[in-house]
């Protein structure tokens, strides 16, 4: 598992989980760099503008209650994103919802490998299928 | 152009004193009611094709005559009146003074109809038609009445779940929060506090996630499919893994047996067994090991599932409200009060009901059971 990501990237708007979510991550020495973005759309155009190779590949942990562009959202601009983008883009949902309509979007949805109920641990990241 | 309206078919024969009856009712309505006049020596030979009928009256002098073929009608249009049949336009009127129907299908806007023949006069001793009739439209008292309820219901159930959420993020917060400070933890008393402090976050956790189930079941329509019950029951366990004992596997101590595949509504039964499951830990004879078996079975034309442990058993003065809202028994309870009550509402939606047997100090058995299929 050691840095098999060339990025972790954190959608989340709220500041105690980045800060939560970027200690459980460091701990799993999944990748060297964290990122984390407060919106769907400042994500958007994060993830558009770069320039960066795509070699590893990249990790996204998407909150779904967001200000302005909330996950679901978020997750129909990516679709017209690049191919090469989001190819290299796995995307992991992260809410604390116990919706089940959001549950099951989440699911139905493609480029969505995951949902991991809040509060992040390891042992959720272990469990999932990440590669 | 579809034509929609009061739909009379008048039987020509040679009763000409009846067809002239049927004209003049025909008059008398057509001002306001849109009527379609139909004469015809035989009702199959009829084409309804083009015609939307929303009530339909046979002006004949004999029943008998018209009743295969009125049959025949009824299975076309089995959502509208029929088969008026009187030689006797007293009688028609009769009929539709006072007739009320809903229509089907809705119009556009979803809306549904009631639909009223309003006659204001009365007939002379001649027999004349005097009486002024409308067709009056309006929705009814109940369809009002629903739909204000379903726009409540909606708009309760989307501020339940927004509300759960917003008060669930900042627990999920602490939780996460508690999960790094113990990783750093070294001496038994931090631990034992952290530990506490989760405890009370979940409890918390629990209660808003009962509510939003509660709402969940009032909301959802019935979903039947196929569910495999072992599973279901693992997945369940792996939740309530906080909930273990120490020195207890939770996976060793719930036994299942009988039927694995049923066809049944996944998220409720998940609700019921959760509660059953979560209820028999909690409340387990610590002297002993805790045993929670879970069967299922067919009986008759009833699928019955049943939670038995060794637990602690239910004081014979409680049975009889541990079903109800809010209902606890001792203080030292640690649930919100809302478990079996949210069972017993989840199983009613379900068609089903439940039973409990208890010995004190000897364990709770809940014997659930459903209709097979409705």
């Amino acid at each position: 598992m050691e840095n098999i990501f060339e990025e972790v990237i954190l959608i989340e708007d709220s500041e105690i989980d980045v800060f939560i979510n970027t200690k459980v991550i460091e701990l799993m020495q999944i990748t060297e760099h964290i990122v984390s973005l407060p919106s769907g759309e400042v994500a958007l155009e994060y993830l558009s503008n770069s320039q960066k190779k795509f070699d590893k590949p990249y990790l996204i942990f998407l909150d779904i209650r967001m200000p302005k562009m909330d996950g679901f959202e978020f997750l129909e601009s990516f679709q017209a994103l690049p191919e090469r983008i989001k190819q290299k883009i796995r995307i992991v949902m992260l809410s604390s919802t116990i919706d089940t309509i959001d549950l099951e979007k989440a699911n139905a949805n493609p480029f969505v490998l995951g949902f991991i109920p809040k509060p992040l641990t390891r042992d959720k990241i272990a469990n999932l299928k990440l590669m | 152009m579809m034509k929609q309206g009061l739909l009379c078919l008048i039987h020509i024969g040679d009763d000409r004193r009846l067809h002239l009856k049927a004209e003049a009712l025909r008059e008398e309505l057509s001002e306001d009611v849109n009527t379609i006049w139909m004469t015809v020596s035989q009702l199959s030979l009829f084409d309804f094709s083009d015609i939307v009928p929303f009530i339909i009256c046979i002006i004949s002098n004999s029943k008998i005559e018209w009743q295969n073929e009125v049959n025949l009608l009824k299975s076309k249009f089995p959502h509208f009146i029929l088969g008026i049949y009187s030689d006797d336009i007293t009688s028609i009127q009769a009929f539709a003074t006072g007739c009320q129907f809903v229509l089907n299908p809705e119009d556009k806007l979803g809306r549904q109809f009631l639909w009223q023949i309003v006659t204001s006069k009365h007939l002379n001793h001649e027999n004349q038609i005097l009486e002024n009739q409308r067709l009056e439209k309006s929705l009814t008292e109940i369809q009002l009445k629903n739909k204000e309820l379903e726009k409540i219901n909606f708009e309760l159930d989307r501020f339940v779940y927004s509300a759960s959420h917003d008060l669930r993020s900042p627990l999920t917060s602490v939780l996460g929060l508690l999960y790094l400070l113990r990783m750093q933890l070294i001496d038994a008393e931090s631990i034992k506090y952290t530990n506490l402090m989760e405890e009370s976050i979940l409890k918390l956790d629990n209660t808003i996630k009962d509510i939003v189930t509660y709402s969940r079941n009032n909301r959802t329509d019935i979903i039947r499919e196929k569910v495999k019950v072992k599973s279901l029951i693992k997945d369940l366990v792996d939740n309530l893994k906080y909930l273990e004992p120490s020195g207890t596997s939770l996976n060793e101590a719930i036994v299942f047996k009988g039927i694995n595949i049923i066809n049944a509504d996944k998220n409720r039964l998940q609700t019921i067994l959760n509660n059953l499951i979560s209820n028999s830990i909690r409340y387990r004879q610590t002297s002993r090991q805790l045993k929670i078996q879970i069967k299922t079975e067919i009986t008759d034309e009833n699928l019955v599932l049943s939670v038995e442990d060794n637990g602690i058993g239910i004081k014979e003065q409680h049975i009889d409200r541990i079903f109800d809202m809010f209902y606890r028994t001792n203080d030292s309870s640690t649930g919100s009060g809302l478990g079996l009550y949210i069972v017993k509402e989840t199983i009613n939606k379900l068609g089903g009901n439940i039973q409990v047997n208890s010995t004190i100090n000897e364990g709770t058995t809940f014997i659930v059971s459903f209709p097979l299929e409705n």
